[in-house]
């Protein structure tokens, strides 16, 4: 059974050891824009005053993503963020970071801002983006109401745009639950080509 | 027999039919999923006992043979020792990642020391299902 | 001004100062969702990025 979830809801989750020890919690969430699959996550300490951590987290290091916590054999499976981020991407500052950009047709028409993007993570153990929840701008006709966005139907993303087909907004979902029909009736498409 | 039951008991010598002390608390090794040693408090000896120094885990007394066997905690079990590996009151995470609630007792066999429930207000939980303790969770093996 | 007045005074600062540093970290802490640009569809992104 694959899961919807918001990476809203993800940030800040614990990571726990086996042992039982939160040795850290997720910062940053970082994905591919061509397919969606998620590479890893950057960490952040624990403590009350703690800042961020040099360490970051591999996809293929997770044992479990729950609803309460990320959940990893030990601590020596945290790897160098370097690893985890691309070298062009500058982490702390907006660049990269999708969440606030803007969602705009290749026609050059801005059809919201990005306010969360939401995960799949499917019992294979693969965990991908499967869309964007976009703050609806004017164009869009939905007066500033939220709208989800599946992946398959952008372009491209970057910290500053997320670029969208001019006939995207034909496709935007008004609720999470449409949006998972959605994405599962992309997904049963895709298999069968594949 | 209950952990919360157990905590207070008199601890006697058969030697000396003397109380000894009183349990404290039970240290619990998370990966064979037994009791291996019980603390125990107001001893005049040492403040841990090794189960295996146990003569017997009785519903009103536990027995020992005599006051000799209380020692200071070995390496072993100085480990498995502290709040951050008391399991009971601990919040308890699935290998899923899903927090279940947090421990609200624990069944053990006065037997053999064998925990074999986890008691959770939202149900109970096979002890053989314990992996670790920790500072921030007991975690268990998902369903 | 008296010294406790001074103490006062030293006493708020440091409250101020440690929820200052308290914010920041937070900020720091907080996190994103990152796109690494450098793939694409025909670059898939290598085992363990």
């Amino acid at each position: 059974m694959s899961r919807l979830m918001r990476t809203s809801e993800v940030i800040g989750r614990p990571v726990v050891t086996l042992n039982g020890q939160d040795i850290a919690q997720i910062k940053d969430v970082v994905y591919s824009a061509g397919g969606g699959a998620v590479g890893g996550f950057t960490l952040a300490g624990r403590g009350l005053f703690s800042g961020p951590l040099k360490q970051g987290l591999s996809w293929s290091a997770v044992m479990a993503l729950g609803p309460d916590a990320v959940m990893i054999r030990d601590e020596d499976v945290v790897s160098s963020v370097t690893g985890i981020l691309d070298a062009s991407v500058r982490p702390g500052g907006s660049g990269g970071n999708v969440l606030g950009s803007e969602v705009l047709t290749d026609t050059g028409i801005l059809l919201g801002t990005v306010v969360d993007v939401i995960l799949e993570v499917s019992e294979r153990r693969t965990c991908d983006v499967v869309g964007y929840e976009v703050s609806a701008s004017e164009a869009l006709g939905t007066h500033s109401a939220k709208v989800f966005l599946p992946l398959p139907d952008t372009l491209s993303a970057s910290g500053e745009h997320v670029m969208v087909p001019a006939a995207a907004k034909d496709f935007v979902a008004h609720d999470l639950a449409g949006f998972g029909a959605a994405v599962k009736a992309f997904r049963k498409n895709l298999e069968g080509q594949g | 027999m209950l952990y919360t039951q157990v905590k207070g008991r008199k601890v006697v010598s058969t030697g000396t039919a003397e109380t000894v002390g009183r349990v404290a608390d039970l240290v619990i090794d998370p990966r064979s999923h037994t009791v291996v040693a019980v603390t125990v408090r107001g001893s005049g000896h040492g403040d841990t006992v090794l189960w295996s120094d146990i003569t017997a885990f009785g519903t009103d007394a536990v027995t020992v043979p005599d006051g000799e066997v209380l020692k200071g905690a070995n390496d072993a079990v100085k480990e498995l020792s502290g709040t951050a590996h008391d399991v009971l009151g601990k919040r308890v995470l699935t290998t899923d990642g899903e927090q279940l609630g947090s421990v609200s007792d624990i069944d053990f066999d006065p037997q053999s020391g064998a925990v074999t429930v986890l008691v959770l207000p939202s149900g109970d939980i096979a002890g053989s299902r314990l992996v670790g303790v920790g500072p921030y969770a007991a975690i268990v093996h998902a369903a | 001004m008296e010294w406790w007045g001074w103490l006062l005074v030293i006493l708020v600062v440091a409250v101020l100062a440690v929820a200052a540093f308290w914010l920041i970290q937070r900020r720091r802490r907080a996190g994103g969702v990152i796109v690494d640009s450098s793939v694409s569809p025909g670059n898939p992104p290598q085992e363990g990025l």
